[in-house]
């Protein structure tokens, strides 16, 4: 078994508090720093990467092959401090409709 | 439908009837897996949806809480109590085996408390919100772990369902016209020598 480490890219205030309960922060202060600080981060130490939703969005424009598929580690998009924009539920209804070939279940 | 190019005899035609055979079977076997891998996405999507709401809903409240320790302290305070956090977070990683699928599977290890810094220079509400988020690392990873499977599923039945169709509408077609081919053929060589017999027969006579 290998031991992994949680790492989190995001807002200073949005990734501050997770310092204090053993997350690696890496604070970006505008969402554009976060190609560099994803080039940096050193992948095969982390199982989870949480990235706040605006990193997210950019991350997504801007580096090639990103979200990475089905290996470690794994992105966790989550709602930054400034409230939710939907991203997460976005992919989750992506992936169904990829698989299933129609979005079901998103209604209940 | 384009037909297999073989040789009409009847050795290619026993070949073909079994390769038929097991393509059915294996078609057979390749749907059932494919209905059994859709019906456990289905319950994982759904525990997917309901944490995911679950996780929003209490992050925001934590972010809130957080918003309030903030404003009650000024900033160098904040980063000096944070500075040098004493809890450790380690996820040791293991490989489950859903229908075929490998996923991996975390379990968490929390050492240590998030009380890191001097009570007397941080209000109360920041020992809420440190504990709110030590609340929330269980249910990020676990959210993690299940929306990392979805995504994993959704691949394996893709993959399943062209191996199904592939296996539906081609090869099984192709392989059950070539088998009327050769029967039709063989029909026919056995036609044309009866007549053949029957011709010389009648000559001798």
């Amino acid at each position: 078994m290998e031991k992994l480490k949680v790492a989190m890219i995001g807002g200073k205030t949005s990734s501050m508090g997770f310092k204090a309960v053993g997350v690696e922060p890496f604070p970006a202060s505008v969402p554009e720093e976060g190609p560099e600080i994803w080039k940096s981060l050193p992948l095969e130490r982390y199982a989870v990467v949480m990235i706040t939703e605006p990193v997210y969005k950019v991350l997504r424009e801007k580096v090639p092959g990103f979200p990475p598929q089905g290996g470690i580690p794994i992105v966790l998009v989550i709602p930054a401090v400034t409230g939710s924009q939907g991203l997460g539920m976005e992919g989750l209804k992506r992936r169904v409709e990829k698989a299933v070939g129609a979005d079901i279940g998103s209604g209940e | 439908m384009a037909r297999i190019q073989v040789n009409p005899n009847r050795m290619e035609l026993l070949k073909l009837r079994k390769r038929l055979a097991i393509a059915q079977r294996g078609h057979k076997l390749l749907k059932d897996k494919l209905d059994e891998l859709m019906k456990k996405f289905l319950d994982m999507v759904r525990e997917a949806r309901s944490l995911r709401v679950e996780v929003e809903n209490r992050l925001a409240e934590a972010y809130v809480i957080f918003a309030i320790a903030r404003s009650e302290m000024i900033t160098e305070e904040m980063e000096e109590a944070l500075s040098k956090p004493l809890a450790v977070l380690e996820l040791d990683m293991e490989y489950l085996n859903i229908m075929g699928v490998r996923v991996p599977h975390f379990q968490v290890h929390l050492e240590g408390a998030y009380h890191c810094y001097s009570l007397s220079t941080t209000p109360l509400s920041f020992d809420v919100a440190l504990e709110n988020y030590q609340a929330l690392i269980p249910m990020l990873v676990r959210l993690a772990e299940v929306e990392n499977n979805v995504s994993l599923m959704a691949m394996e039945i893709e993959r399943t369902r062209r191996r199904v169709n592939a296996l539906e509408h081609i090869l099984i077609p192709a392989l059950q016209e070539t088998v009327v081919y050769i029967t039709m053929k063989l029909d026919e060589m056995e036609r044309s020598y009866r007549t053949q017999l029957m011709k010389i027969k009648s000559m001798q006579e």
